[in-house]
């Protein structure tokens, strides 16, 4: 896969090995994600429910 | 193309619980026979009073416990018997098309839920577990009186 | 090439959308205030003015004219900007795209407030309105088009002239959605040429409805990403620069809009979930490709908060959410849409359980859904352009976003928030009891089940009436901003990447192949059923004007 930079048309870059501290991030993220997981149980259940 | 580690993660357990949503979903559906209603029967919209079984609408016991509730949905109301009444406990398999525009299908507080398209049947099944007043609403716009478009339902011991 | 003021004529350009968008705000909004107050019994319409009549000009202008107009303002401003001054051919392409676009805003908007097309804005057959109506929109699909076409033509020649291999960011992902909106919209322009049209003159005595509500589908799932988009665009490269960040990686920003364009249209089933003459099968493949389209928002949720982390920890930010305090809270610019992003947290949630399969029949054709598209378009997007609107309209009118105005737009953005949580909380609650949508105010003849829903009818009228001061202190600040507020430079925010993102691989710029792969998607989802609904299609119907 061709690798183009996206300011000039220079050589690609090395990328560094170690990773930015993002652990505020993955902590969110993983909120969100139980907010929606627990809400489509909600609704899962009550369609159980209603049966 | 390269990820966070963090959003490799992030990705692969948000893309997993997608995929039990969907097992579950599919499974629920294909499984244990609650694929939403997709009845393939047609007929002709310009014809309905006289295409059985809507030329007749109105409750049929079909077995022990068990009706067909044919109905005939119009602006503004569901055509079938005057009092509908079911006993405690019955499943009751609904049959319903329109004879003018696109209408709604729905009981509040069950998952009876689909749309009337005229030129289509389409049907659904419910078991009334509970003695109560249940509604059988419109709940797609079909005109100005559309709100007034609901018929009682009473589920009696 | 990157130019650091929006060109003068491409300025009256954008902000000729601009005008038309806001006033729809204003008028849509009048309408959303009083269905509110409709609905609760709270008043009755004086005047002949019917409830769906009100509620056919609440969803057209606001879904369709506030956004549209919005977004292409927006689009001609940031491709100015971004790519430099618009060439003639597009500059006056998209001139032309404005006035037919207008004419026919104003054709159905005339026959709306004629009564001649109550038939709200997803205009199902057989509800029959005038031929104007259709035909406005018509013209209306068309001005979209030579809007586009003028995007479009503007990135080839600058791309060309340029010679870079990858355009800026802010182009790829403005003629992205133009794309999928030329993609989505031949659905509903078939269906409104070949079918609404002919019907309505009387030239044949019927229509397929399914096929209709079909091609309406093909259309309308990617109608709510042709509004998303754009504030993606906002939130990946506008939201970094004003909160002094990168952004957090420009592959992955483009990676994202790709599989939008791939997955956000061979989806439309899962508004038809519930209906006659589409087997089970076909649905659920289409709910699983409406599945896929979660994914990009999983990605663009990441990067959203990494850039915020990122920013804030180069502020000293420490611990876990120390990043969160260091987000400049008080700026209109990031507070508007930062609220915006939150509410798409429940408004994300809700549509995962809308698209689910069965679990449709809980909220379909309820209040949910209505409390649902308030969260994402009414609130997401809506709080996105206007935090957009806060800066793009003085810069280019050649004035500035003054303190006084931050304080004023987001208070405006608080009583969003609060007038929304009453009004979307309520709907979604009634909805999840049984509570129909596009309903007016109506009792069942005193069911008792009809009567336990008259509460949350009211709270949402209380939640609407927040909402319309909200929109009267919206048409306050931006009336300043374009006319009255002082004269002086106003920036355009552009975010630039940060320095280790990796490189884009230039295949996300293969036009060719990402429409390829959205083309054998789409046939793939829509083929089988739709050969079947036109080879074991009913007799067709003929029209009713029921209102």
């Amino acid at each position: 896969m061709k690798l183009v930079n996206s300011k000039t048309e220079s050589q690609p870059v090395k990328i560094e090995k170690s990773e930015e501290d993002l652990k505020g991030t993955i902590i969110s993220v993983f909120m969100v994600g139980g907010f929606i997981a627990l809400s489509w149980a909600g609704v899962y259940l009550l369609f159980v429910a209603r049966f | 193309m390269h990820f966070h580690k963090f959003e490799k993660i992030w990705l692969i357990v948000g893309s997993g619980t997608l995929i039990v949503f969907l097992l579950i979903i599919g499974i629920n559906a294909f499984a244990m026979g609650h694929t939403p209603p997709s009845e393939d029967e047609i007929l002709n919209p310009r014809e309905v009073d006289t295409t059985p079984p809507f030329d007749e609408p109105g409750l049929k016991k079909v077995s022990e416990n068990e009706y067909e509730l044919v109905m005939v949905a119009q602006a503004f109301t569901f055509e079938s018997v005057k009092d509908l009444k079911i006993p405690k406990g019955a499943t009751v398999h609904f049959k319903v098309t329109s004879k003018d525009v696109v209408h709604g299908f729905q009981i509040p507080k069950t998952n009876v839920n689909m749309m009337i398209t005229p030129g289509h049947v389409n049907s659904i099944t419910h078991t009334f577990d509970e003695t109560g007043q249940f509604l059988i609403l419109c709940n797609e716009y079909c005109g100005v009186g559309h709100q007034a478009m609901g018929v009682p339902l009473e589920v009696i011991e | 090439m990157m130019n650091p003021t929006v060109d003068r004529a491409d300025a009256k350009l954008s902000m000729a959308h601009i005008y038309v968008a806001f006033a729809a705000v204003l008028l849509g909004g009048i309408a959303g205030l009083l269905q509110t107050l409709v609905r609760s019994g709270s008043i009755q319409l004086p005047a002949g003015i019917g409830y769906y009549q009100l509620l056919t000009a609440h969803g057209v202008l606001l879904a369709l004219i506030f956004t549209t107009y919005f977004i292409i303002g927006f689009f001609y401003a940031g491709m100015s900007r971004t790519l430099g001054k618009f060439y003639d051919q597009p500059y006056r392409m998209g001139w032309l795209g404005f006035v037919v676009m207008t004419l026919g805003t104003l054709l159905t908007t005339v026959m709306i407030l004629l009564n001649e097309g109550t038939v709200l804005y997803t205009f199902y057959a057989p509800l029959k309105a005038s031929p104007l109506f259709y035909i406005g929109l018509t013209f209306f699909i068309i001005g979209t088009w030579l809007a586009g076409g003028a995007m479009c033509n503007h990135y080839y020649i600058s791309k060309k002239v340029s010679k870079e291999k990858l355009s800026p960011l802010f182009a790829f992902m403005a003629v992205m959605t133009m794309v999928l909106w030329f993609v989505a919209t031949i659905g509903v322009a078939v269906s409104v040429i070949f079918q609404f049209i002919p019907w309505s003159l009387g030239w044949v005595d019927g229509i397929n409805i399914l096929l209709s509500r079909t091609l309406f589908w093909y259309f309308g799932h990617p109608l709510v990403y042709f509004w998303l988009l754009p504030a993606y665009v906002c939130w990946y490269v506008i939201i970094p620069e004003i909160i002094g960040g990168k952004i957090f990686s420009d592959a992955l920003a483009r990676l994202s809009f790709v599989l939008f364009l791939l997955f956000s249209i061979p989806v439309g089933f899962h508004h038809q979930l519930l209906e006659s003459g589409i087997s089970p099968f076909w649905k659920f493949l289409q709910v699983v490709l409406t599945f896929m389209v979660i994914v990009p928002s999983l990605m663009t949720a990441f990067s959203l908060f990494a850039t915020f982390e990122l920013a804030g920890r180069k502020k000293g930010a420490t611990g876990l959410f120390g990043w969160f305090k260091k987000l400049p809270w008080k700026d209109a610019r990031f507070f508007a849409p930062m609220v915006g992003m939150l509410i798409f947290v429940p408004a994300g949630a809700g549509g995962i359980i809308n698209a689910s399969n069965q679990m449709n029949q809980i909220v379909h054709n309820t209040l949910w859904v209505t409390g649902h598209f308030h969260l994402t378009v009414a609130s997401s997007v809506a709080l996105t352009f206007f935090g957009i609107a806060y800066w793009l309209i003085p810069h280019l009118t050649g004035r500035v976003l003054t303190g006084r105005m931050h304080s004023l737009a987001n208070l405006q953005t608080i009583l969003w928030a609060i007038g929304m949580f009453f009004m979307s909380g309520a709907m979604h609650t009634v909805g999840l009891l049984g509570a129909p949508r596009r309903t007016a105010y109506t009792t069942y003849q005193e069911h008792p089940d009809a009567l336990g829903w008259i509460p949350y009818e009211v709270t949402m009228a209380a939640g609407g009436s927040i909402l319309f001061i909200a929109i009267l202190l919206l048409m306050f600040i931006l009336t300043d901003l374009a006319f009255f507020a002082l004269k002086g430079k106003e920036d355009f925010p552009i975010g630039t990447v940060a320095d280790r993102a990796e490189k884009t691989p230039i295949i996300l710029e293969n036009w060719r192949l990402w429409l390829t792969v959205a083309t054998v998607l789409i046939l793939v989802a829509y083929t089988v059923p739709v050969v079947h609904m036109i080879e074991h299609a009913p007799p067709s119907s003929p029209g009713f004007k029921f209102w």
